[in-house]
């Protein structure tokens, strides 16, 4: 699905963001589909209006010409006229399907990342959201005032005009991430992983006077006491203030989830029945095994994702590949959250089909301060 | 229109039966009698659907737990459970017989053995199935304390054999009762020729609860 | 069907008159004050079982909407939570005990306040509302039945409503539930873990269920046996569609809620772990579940809404209702599709075929819904339109229905869902379609079948006044909400961010007038029953079969048993019952012969 095209066909309608749509949407998208699912809303919007004001402009005339007068009796009239019956069931009909597919193409827009998606982990927890960057780098929060006075939010830090995916997983109840200037949300589950992308307009040159362009983020599953404070505001940020940010976030930042992971596979274990470099052992090599099909023993084929190693190494037995023997111990309760999201960088940074891990821009020499540049991991061969 | 009762008490009770005053007839007050008891075991069927499904679920997502699980359970008990319950079917259709053909000695023996059977369904349930295993730890989710056991989600499965068998157990009582009430009316004479709803709609009743075994049997016993 | 074009009513009001010494179905027997109560508490009348659903679910109504005031008073203002801990502009905090001091205990309090209306709202009142209580007593009469088929099961039916919703009550007072009404896992299954009242409150959702499952049985076989010579399937009142195919739904969709709920009881009784990720198993599954009860009891809320809409429109305009067969049975095909929409309330949590399909089908069912929506205002056409409260409310059903119905559509399209989903738009669609939708046709049909049930007449102008007050203030409220939805406003949300507290206060004030309108309707019943004019029997005109007994009716609802001869919408060649024929003059039979027969 092209992005571009579906942005084409409704920039013209967009062109003006006049008072009606500022009652409606407040704050114009800040992404390219949300023009396309704010063009449908307005598309079924008008439908609407036309069917309520016909209808409802027929039933006050009808009330005023035909009301009762005593003694007469009503006018005779039938009570069937198939033409105008089927008139009004396929006319109504034709719009509806229009909604769908209009729909549809949106939706597969809003939930397909692009594949030069830059992935990021965003964890939800009671009541708080957090993300973390490629090199290890987390969140942090900041203080914004509003008229009770000030209030602490967890704020991200993302480039302009770059493709994010987010992986998301909960470490307790069902969250959903909203970020209504994006006109999209998704759940984010406890023991399972969820995706968000988004890429994020350029900044106007209003926000580039600011420094800034910034959307809320909402919780948008009820998840319990402060589920309504479970806020975070995304900023968004010209590349290079985004790498400055980066690179002096964290002095004292944990290791990068890629270099976490390569570290686990030796520490774990993992090495004695897992290869990286293709070859034959115990269990199947990690080699281009991200996002390949798998043949399961006695059971459908199945593509390794991120719910499908989650899966392998909590419960290894549950779906074991072909040819191999069912002899993998659980990690349940030994390898936490975290430590399981590196592990699944590092398998898909041994794949071609791994999505991308960083920005190109990072490890670019544009930065003043290169030195700390350094360290960030080395960017997938494969884009 | 009620039809009005003018035979001599010492006619037989069904002989004088008592029409509720909105029904025009007898035979239309037992045709609604059973087209109540129909729609209600369609709520019944579906209420066991909820069951059936999640079991559908787990055990595409969990084969092993699931084969695991049922390889625990002993289908000699399992089936001889459900040798009990058919027996009890027959006999239930069989009272409905001798009400229908005015034999109130044999009606009233067959319905107490229908009773009886559902009381040793009952027993042998508990005492050779659940206890022996509540005992190994071989439990429902968090209760889940068996050492033996191989695969993770193993407490899973124990989960959905408790709830499903439990909620059947659940029916098994309510049958009870119902059999047992049509029993006591069997002995005032309540049912004879023609006016047996009582015992037919309960029949239904039965004959569902036996019915949903005969599904729970072979899924959680047989398929491994 | 046969139709007479002379004044052929059943046999049963020839003789009406001969028996107004038998009292009524509402005069007492005989004895004091405790045998009255005891003859109501005993009595199998679908009638009084009528009446006292009646009661119950005003009674309900009334706390769920105090409930609801509370909500809109708290969302007055944003209420920040500062980061030292100051909290400014909250209204409610009530602390459960050890929580005192905690920061956002007034958070919780919110979340029980919501919770409880609306548990409150669907299972005790909207889901029991026109069926139990209306259906119940018109309809045995329209079908020209002494009685609904099982009446002691009906009495024991009303007795499961009353035992369930005191398990409700009793959770409230054990301190409340803040789960939602979706209960939703893993939350639903670990909140107040230590504590019996979460239990308590899904208990009294699966009683309820019962209760609905028993009602709707009953009314099934009523229809199929107990309706009077002369009245074919065809010759039914569409409230008698709407009633049957509502049962339909109540029967197969609310024993899924019941092992549903029942599972999440083990849950958290006994934590079997089905639902629980941390086990294996998986919260979506309940999702699935509940809505597959879910989705089909929201049109368990309306379909009788709509077949009471059907009922006033045709005797109020005094004219055929446009299209009987279609209305008919697309409340058949609405009850259908009905049970494979259920997806769409996930679109933010499954995959994308489960949504296409969800999404796809969802648009198949606003169909039958538009089709009828056009047939009433077709009913209008070249009518005889008497505006008093029960007209006006159905104008303003057709009003806000339309309203609630159409924003259904974009919650339905599956790219503008993603932005909509668990926002203030979802809540202004459903209360667009509850309470814009079922409540008002029910307060509608109250008032055109009160002094039917009551021998009474409401103060006509009163009543108007209300029905205006409740129009406007229910716009106000709601209308505001669907921009605060678009805007990004999430529902269940105790504090906000300012933007929106603008909307917020006009939706709050929106509020009162609702309010206060209904307290107006609440006087104008108490009036009419204490002081109220004497009703005739038949003060509308109407032709079905409850407007040829007397006001209220006897006991056994008819004196003979009637027989049907014409059909319930004849009005060009009916003269309705009771009624002076200089007022409901017939049309010259000539001008009839193109009228098509429905
Ligand atoms: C009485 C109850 C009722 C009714 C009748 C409806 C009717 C409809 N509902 Fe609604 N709905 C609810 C009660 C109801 N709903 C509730 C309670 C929730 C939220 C639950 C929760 O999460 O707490 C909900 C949520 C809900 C969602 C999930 C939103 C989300 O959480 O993301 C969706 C999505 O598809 C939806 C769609 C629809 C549609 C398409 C209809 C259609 O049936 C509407 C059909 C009607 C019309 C279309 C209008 C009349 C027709 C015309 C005026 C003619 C012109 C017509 C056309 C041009 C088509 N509803
Ligand atoms: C039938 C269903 C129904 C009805 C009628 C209503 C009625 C109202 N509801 Fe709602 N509501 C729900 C069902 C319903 N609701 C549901 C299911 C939810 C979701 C809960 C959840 O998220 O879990 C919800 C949630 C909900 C919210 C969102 C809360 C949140 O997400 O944070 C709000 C906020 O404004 C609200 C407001 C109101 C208001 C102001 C009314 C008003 O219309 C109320 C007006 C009524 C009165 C003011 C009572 C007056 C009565 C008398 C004086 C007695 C006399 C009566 C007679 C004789 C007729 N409701
Ligand atoms: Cu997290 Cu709501
Ligand atoms: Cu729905």
């Amino acid at each position: 699905m092209s992005i571009t095209n579906l942005s084409s066909s409704i920039t013209s309608t967009l062109a003006e963001f006049g008072l009606l749509d500022k009652l409606i949407f407040r704050a114009v998208p800040g992404v390219v589909e949300g023009e396309h699912s704010d063009a449908l809303f307005m598309f079924i919007l008008w439908v609407s209006v036309f069917f309520f004001v016909l209808l409802m402009a027929l039933m006050v005339l009808f009330v005023i010409k035909y009301r009762r007068r005593p003694g007469t009796h009503a006018p005779v009239s039938a009570a069937h006229n198939t033409p105008l019956e089927i008139a009004w069931t396929v006319i109504p009909s034709a719009t509806l399907v229009v909604m769908f597919f209009s729909g549809f193409k949106g939706y597969v827009a809003k939930s397909v990342a692009p594949s030069d998606a830059v992935q990021m982990h965003l964890t939800a927890k009671m009541w708080n959201w957090s993300v973390t960057y490629p090199n290890g780098v987390q969140s942090i929060t900041t203080t914004t005032t509003s008229e009770g006075g000030p209030v602490d939010v967890p704020i991200f830090y993302f480039p302009a005009g770059k493709p994010v995916k987010l992986l998301m997983t909960s470490q307790d109840v069902i969250h959903s991430f909203w970020v209504p200037d994006f006109r999209k949300k998704f759940d984010v589950f406890p023991n399972r992983n969820t995706t968000f992308w988004f890429q994020p307009e350029d900044l106007s040159p209003e926000d580039l006077a600011r420094g800034h362009r910034d959307h809320w983020v909402f919780c948008a599953e009820y998840c319990g006491t402060d589920h309504s404070e479970m806020a975070a505001i995304i900023r968004i940020v010209p590349m290079r203030t985004f790498v400055q940010w980066l690179q002096n976030a964290g002095s004292d930042r944990p290791l990068p989830p890629l270099q976490l992971g390569a570290a686990l596979y030796k520490a774990k274990g993992c090495a004695s029945c897992h290869t990286v470099d293709g070859s034959a052992s115990t269990g199947p090599t990690w080699k281009n095994l991200y996002g390949y099909e798998q043949e399961i023993t006695g059971g459908p084929t199945v593509i390794a994702d991120e719910n499908y190693i989650r899966e392998s190494i909590y419960v290894p037995a549950a779906k074991v590949v072909k040819g191999y023997p069912n002899q993998m111990s659980p990690y349940a309760g030994q390898i936490n959250e975290e430590q399981l999201a590196a592990l699944i960088v590092y398998m898909q940074s041994l794949s071609d089909r791994g999505p991308k891990q960083d920005f190109d821009e990072v490890s670019q020499p544009a930065n003043e301060n290169g030195a700390e540049g350094a360290d960030t991991p080395p960017v997938s061969e494969s884009h | 229109m009620a039809t009005i009762n003018t035979r001599p008490e010492s006619q037989p009770l069904w002989q004088r039966p008592k029409v509720a005053h909105h029904f025009r007839s007898h035979d239309e007050e037992f045709d609604a009698s059973k087209l109540g008891m129909w729609l209600f075991l369609a709520t019944e069927v579906l209420l066991f659907g909820g069951i059936f499904l999640a079991y559908t679920i787990f055990r595409y997502w969990y084969p092993e737990a699931f084969r695991n699980g049922s390889g625990y359970l002993s289908p000699f008990f399992g089936g001889l459970n459900t040798v009990v319950l058919l027996i009890s079917s027959w006999t239930m259709a069989m009272s409905i017989h001798y009400a229908q053909t005015n034999q109130q000695t044999k009606l009233r023996v067959f319905l107490m053995v229908t009773f009886l059977a559902g009381l040793a369904f009952l027993v042998i349930k508990l005492v050779f199935e659940y206890i022996p295993k509540w005992s190994l730890g071989k439990r429902p989710g968090i209760w889940f304390n068996f050492p033996g056991a191989s695969d993770p989600h193993e407490p899973i499965w124990w989960s959905i054999y408790y709830g499903a068998t439990s909620l059947h157990a659940l029916h098994v009582i309510i049958g009870m009762s119902l059999i047992f009430w049509v029993f006591t009316r069997s002995l005032k004479g309540m049912y004879g020729p023609k006016h047996y709803t009582g015992v037919e709609v309960v029949g239904l009743y039965w004959h569902l609860v036996d019915l949903i075994w005969i599904f729970l049997f072979p899924l959680l016993y047989l398929i491994h | 069907m046969t139709t007479l074009p002379t004044h052929g009513h059943s046999g049963g009001h020839d003789h009406a008159h001969d028996h107004h010494d038998e009292g009524s179905y509402l005069t007492p027997r005989a004895g004091g004050f405790w045998s009255v109560i005891w003859s109501w508490a005993t009595t199998v009348d679908h009638k009084k079982i009528g009446v006292m659903y009646l009661t119950a679910v005003l009674f309900m109504f009334f706390l769920g909407g105090v409930a609801a005031l509370a909500v809109r008073a708290e969302l007055w203002e944003p209420t920040r939570i500062a980061a030292d801990g100051t909290v400014h502009g909250q209204m409610f905090n009530i602390p459960n005990p050890g929580e005192e001091g905690s920061r956002t205990s007034g958070n919780n309090t919110y979340n029980r306040i919501f919770t409880l209306h609306g548990v409150i709202m669907v299972f005790m009142v909207i889901v029991p509302s026109i069926p139990a209580s209306l259906g119940n007593f018109f309809l045995p009469i329209m079908v020209g039945a002494k009685d609904v088929a099982f009446p002691r099961l009906n009495l024991l039916s009303w007795y499961i409503y009353v035992f369930g919703s005191m398990f409700g009550i009793a959770s409230i007072i054990l301190g409340g539930v803040d789960t939602g009404w979706t209960f939703y896992t893993p939350y639903s299954a670990q909140t107040d873990a230590d504590h019996i009242r979460v239990v308590f409150m899904v208990l009294a959702a699966f009683i309820l269920g019962f209760s609905s499952i028993l009602t709707g049985l009953n009314f099934i076989v009523t229809v199929h046996k107990l309706r009077a010579p002369g009245m074919g399937w065809f010759d039914m009142p569409l409230f008698i569609w709407a009633v049957y195919a509502t049962s339909i739904i109540q029967v197969l969709a609310t024993p899924v809620i019941g092992v549903t709920l029942l599972l999440l009881v083990y849950e958290r009784l006994f934590n079997f772990g089905i639902f629980d990720p941390a086990m294996g198993g998986d919260p979506v599954l309940y999702q699935h579940f509940f809505w597959f009860y879910s989705h089909p009891v929201v049109y368990v809320m309306i379909l009788p809404a709509m077949g009471v809409i059907s009922e006033m429109l045709a005797v109020h305009s005094h004219k055929r209702i446009f299209g009987y067969r279609a209305i008919a049975f697309s409340s058949l095909g609405i009850a259908g599709v009905s049970f494979i929409v259920w997806g769409h309330h996930m679109f933010a949590s499954t995959g994308e075929l489960a949504a296409a399909i969800f999404s796809a089908l969802t648009f198949l069912v606003a169909i039958p819904t538009a089709i009828k929506v056009f047939n009433w205002i077709a009913t209008l056409y070249k009518g005889s339109i008497s505006i008093n409260t029960p007209m006006l409310y159905t104008l303003a059903f057709l009003f806000t229905f339309s309203i609630g119905g159409l924003t259904g559509l974009p919650l339905g399209a599956l790219a503008t869902d993603l932005h909509l989903h668990d926002s203030y738009f979802v809540v202004a669609h459903f209360h667009y379609v509850m309470m814009g939708g079922t409540i008002i046709a029910f307060v509608g049909a109250i008032h055109h079948w009160w002094p039917k049930m009551f021998g009474k007449m409401y103060n006509e102008p009163a009543a108007m006044l209300g029905c205006v007050l409740v129009f406007i203030g229910f716009n106000v409220t709601f209308f505001t909400q669907f921009f605060l939805g678009t805007q990004g406003m999430p529902r269940r949300y105790a504090t906000y961010v300012d933007e929106f507290q603008t909307l917020h206060q006009i939706s709050t004030v929106g509020s009162w007038i609702l309010g206060l309108g209904f307290l107006i309707h609440l006087f104008v019943f108490l009036h009419s029953l204490f002081a109220g004019k004497q009703a005739p029997p038949n003060p509308w005109g109407g032709l079905t079969l409850e407007w040829e007994i007397e006001s209220p009716p006897s006991e056994h609802n008819f004196h003979h048993e009637p027989l049907v001869k014409h059909g319930p919408y004849d009005f060009e060649t009916v003269v309705p019952p009771h009624c002076d024929p200089a007022d409901y003059p017939l049309p010259d039979p000539s001008q009839l012969r193109h009228i098509h027969k429905h």
